[in-house]
């Protein structure tokens, strides 16, 4: 399945865009299948649909997986 | 009511007093984060805030929810900054209140270090030649 994945923070800055799209069916398949677009450490959390998100969740059509880098606010 | 919010404007200490400023709660608790000059033994200039807007203001808004649960505060305020901040400049506000200050300080203190936790906001520092990601691992 298609899905949006959005990038944030050095990944977006790293990856020259905000937004990728990609084949997957989990929250985790999609992280792993955008490091084919920019390397994604491992400290790097997953959200589905603005919500922090398990690697195994299974993705829906309509779905958009954020890359969230490690959090700095404060 | 809980005020949250993610501005390009500088913070004010004062909106968030009043934005939780009830009859009933006697202690109000302000906590206000501001750019420092230095980090991790290196000397910081000004530091560009970047956000995932709609979702740190459903991480705030649960975060405030968390802390009426816990510390029965009755009133949160949640701000914080997004873009270029100079030195000293406030870059996040939280502000609790309740009927006593016990539970105003807890509320507020839980407020700073869930937001710290777990809202997508990013920091760049500038130093002499150029900039870090803070918290990139």
């Amino acid at each position: 399945m298609k899905v949006k994945v959005r990038l944030f923070g050095f990944l977006a800055e790293e990856a020259g865009r905000r937004e990728i799209a990609v084949d997957a069916e989990t929250a985790g398949g999609a992280l792993e299948a955008a490091k084919s677009v920019v390397a994604i450490p491992r400290s790097v959390r997953i959200a589905v649909n603005e919500e922090y998100a398990a690697s195994k969740r299974t993705l829906r059509p309509g779905d958009v997986v954020s890359l969230i880098p490690p959090v700095a606010g404060g | 009511m809980d005020k949250v919010l993610i501005t390009r404007r500088p913070l004010s200490i004062e909106a968030a007093q009043r934005a939780v400023t009830r009859p009933d709660c006697g202690g109000i608790c302000v906590f206000a984060g501001a750019v420092r000059d230095r980090n991790e033994g290196r000397r910081v200039s000004k530091i560009r805030y970047s956000a995932f807007e709609s979702m740190a203001l459903r991480q705030f808004r649960s975060i405030a929810a968390e802390a009426r649960k816990k510390f029965g505060v009755r009133a949160v305020y949640i701000a914080h900054r997004v873009g270029l901040l100079k030195l000293g400049e406030a870059s996040v506000v939280c502000a609790a209140a309740s009927p006593h200050r016990a539970e105003a300080f807890a509320g507020c203190r839980h407020l700073i270090e869930r937001v710290k936790k777990l809202a997508p906001i990013w920091k760049e520092e500038f130093h002499g030649r150029g900039k870090t990601w803070v918290n990139r691992a």
